[in-house]
């Protein structure tokens, strides 16, 4: 618009020193201005009606994968001279292949497409519609319009697979599964041996027992195999986060949340994820693929925001008593909360991908940075002693290792989590 | 093609006005020119966007000049049309960076130019006629065309605005 005006205050300044001046040269001077206004507006064009339709080529896709994007714009309207189309892509940083603007006439009938592909690691791109700015051939009137075209992509996490992990939660479900209840009646270890009660199955029965007890009747009780609750929880907190250059320690909590997740529902167990940042996000507790693909969703465009104390975790979102797996690089402030969560009879467990390798690493060359890290290091392992002290499970893990090989070696059940030995007859 | 016309219209805009003020003995007038134009191409090439506006201020200003100097009124004429010419070639190259090089960019650059040459040639016939005609006025008649002109234009520009948003 600038440039109209400009061209307008030179015609008035050609006319009025022509006029003052009564020099006729001047206002022939401003002729050719006045003209090419003029063939400029001939040519703007009238009401805009566009049509835009988006095409994703797959709503959701794993990470790292291009999606193709299309974007069609049909002019049911008179002609356009001058169109430029420019798709809003959501800023999160993607990777574009292609053109995601376009310049161009547009004749009555007439369509464009834009065609490009989207790539990221994780999260979810909402497409909210396209920038169209129209002008005549002048370039003077220019005319900006949004136009909606909705899409939304989301790109989820590729999480890497893991070996079922044990665990012994306090309390378990009534549906069978891999975990030791500690309940007498069907499944395959021997539990206990026990007095026989009419309507016990007559193939329980311990012969060489019963026969040295004559006449009372002994059975072997076994111990009854049942899924558990597993409560998942995503330290999304942003203090808790070490970001260096492109690579963030948070990302590294989500690739493992993932997989955990995927861990624990193969192995049958009801999963439910609680994402723990400024704001919750609560996926309900659910089993298999359905479980999975909801919790990929959510962990597609989980965020690191706010620096909430740990205090406030909503612990009543999980079955009483049951598995809380929490990852977290862990601070000073949450050994209190993570001692309150054993006290109430919850089994924990701690995935904590260690913050102190992590930056150390990239700061390798800084002459200081060994002990910085040394001290560091110490103060994190007094910390971890803590809470393994209070009867938490807890993995160190450096996240240049996989977390496959880190999870192999740790034994999840707690102290008091120990199994029972089969009852004694006395 | 674009940088070309561009081109072909900057060096045709300071051979009119250079012949023009040369004509009249203003040796540094023209070399100023010279430079100015020289400033412009070399802004258009390193991107400064403030030079385009610059340019054609400043020569259009030379063409005002001119005309009180007694400069030849055609040459001035074929110097400001060619001005604006860059200067629309220069604003239009700017709309260009935003699309992509293919065969439609180029049917659409072939539409500009001709666009630009039918104003070209219509600026150039009402101008030449106008300086060409000499009609003797009154003063009473000069004022009521002049105030005719200053109203049709202030229509103008409220036509232009008519419908935006």
């Amino acid at each position: 618009m600038r440039k109209f005006w400009l061209l307008i205050l030179i015609v008035y300044a050609l006319l009025f020193l022509g006029l003052a001046s009564m020099k006729g040269a001047l206002l022939g001077l401003a002729i050719p201005l006045v003209v090419y206004l003029a063939a400029g507006q001939v040519t703007r064009p009238g009401e805009l009606n566009l049509r835009v339709v988006r095409k994703l080529g797959a709503e959701r896709e794993a990470g790292s994968v291009p999606v193709p994007v299309e974007l069609f714009v049909t002019n049911a309207g008179s002609r356009v001279e001058e169109i430029l189309v420019q798709d809003l892509l959501p800023d999160e940083g993607i990777k574009v292949d292609g053109q995601t603007q376009m310049f161009t006439t547009l004749p009555p009938g007439g369509d464009l497409s834009l065609r490009y592909s989207v790539a990221m690691q994780r999260g979810i791109l909402n497409f909210t519609g396209v920038r169209v700015t129209t002008g005549d051939a002048s370039g003077l009137s220019q005319k900006d319009t949004f136009l909606p075209a909705p899409g939304c992509l989301t790109v989820k996490l590729d999480a890497r697979k893991l070996r079922p992990i044990s665990i012994r939660p306090f309390r378990t479900r009534l549906y069978a599964g891999p975990i030791p209840a500690r309940i007498g009646g069907p499944g395959v270890t021997i539990f206990r041996v026990r007095e026989y009660q009419p309507g016990d199955p007559r193939r329980w029965i311990n012969w060489k027992i019963s026969a040295r007890r004559s006449p009372q009747l002994y059975i072997n009780e076994f111990e009854q195999d049942r899924i558990a609750d597993v409560g998942l929880i995503l330290d999304a907190r942003l203090a808790r986060d070490v970001r260096v250059a492109d690579e963030t320690l948070f990302e590294h909590a989500v690739r493992a949340t993932a997989s955990l997740a995927e861990a624990f529902l193969h192995e049958g167990h009801r999963v439910s994820l609680l994402v723990y940042g400024w704001d919750l996000a609560w996926t309900f507790p659910g089993y298999g693929k359905l479980q999975i693909e909801r919790i990929r969703r959510v962990l597609a465009g989980v965020r690191t925001v706010g620096s909430m104390r740990l205090d406030f975790l909503p612990v009543r979102l999980f079955s009483p008593r049951s598995q809380i797996v929490l990852i977290s690089s862990l601070g000073e402030a949450d050994l209190k909360m993570l001692v309150r969560l054993r006290g109430q009879g919850f089994d924990v467990f701690v995935v904590s991908p260690d913050p102190v390798d992590f930056e150390a690493r990239l700061f390798q060359d800084r002459p200081m940075a060994p002990t910085a890290a040394r001290i560091a290091h110490l103060e994190r392992a007094l910390l971890l002693s803590k809470i393994r002290q209070a009867g938490v499970t807890v993995l160190d893990w450096q996240v240049h290792n996989s977390l496959e090989r880190a999870i192999s070696g740790v034994r999840i059940a707690g102290p008091g989590m120990v199994r029972k030995a089969p009852g004694k007859v006395s | 093609m674009i940088s070309r016309a561009f081109i072909l219209n900057l060096c045709l805009a300071l051979a009119g006005f250079a012949i023009a003020y040369l004509a009249r003995g203003l040796t540094f007038v023209a070399i100023a020119l010279f430079f100015l134009v020289l400033t412009w191409g070399f802004g258009e090439r390193s991107g400064w966007k403030w030079v385009t506006n610059v340019g054609l201020v400043g020569l259009l200003a030379a063409a005002a000049a001119g005309t009180f100097l007694n400069a030849n009124l055609f040459l001035l004429l074929l110097g400001t049309v060619c001005t604006l010419n860059a200067w629309d070639l220069a604003n239009f190259r700017g709309r260009l960076k935003h699309g992509k090089e293919n065969e439609e960019l180029r049917n659409l650059e072939r539409r500009h130019l001709t666009w630009l040459l039918g104003v070209t040639g219509i600026s150039l016939l009402l101008s030449g006629a106008a300086l060409a005609l000499h009609i003797r006025l009154n003063l009473a008649a000069a004022i009521f065309l002049g105030i005719m002109c200053v109203i049709g234009i202030g229509q103008f520009v409220r036509q232009s605005f008519r419908g935006k948003t």
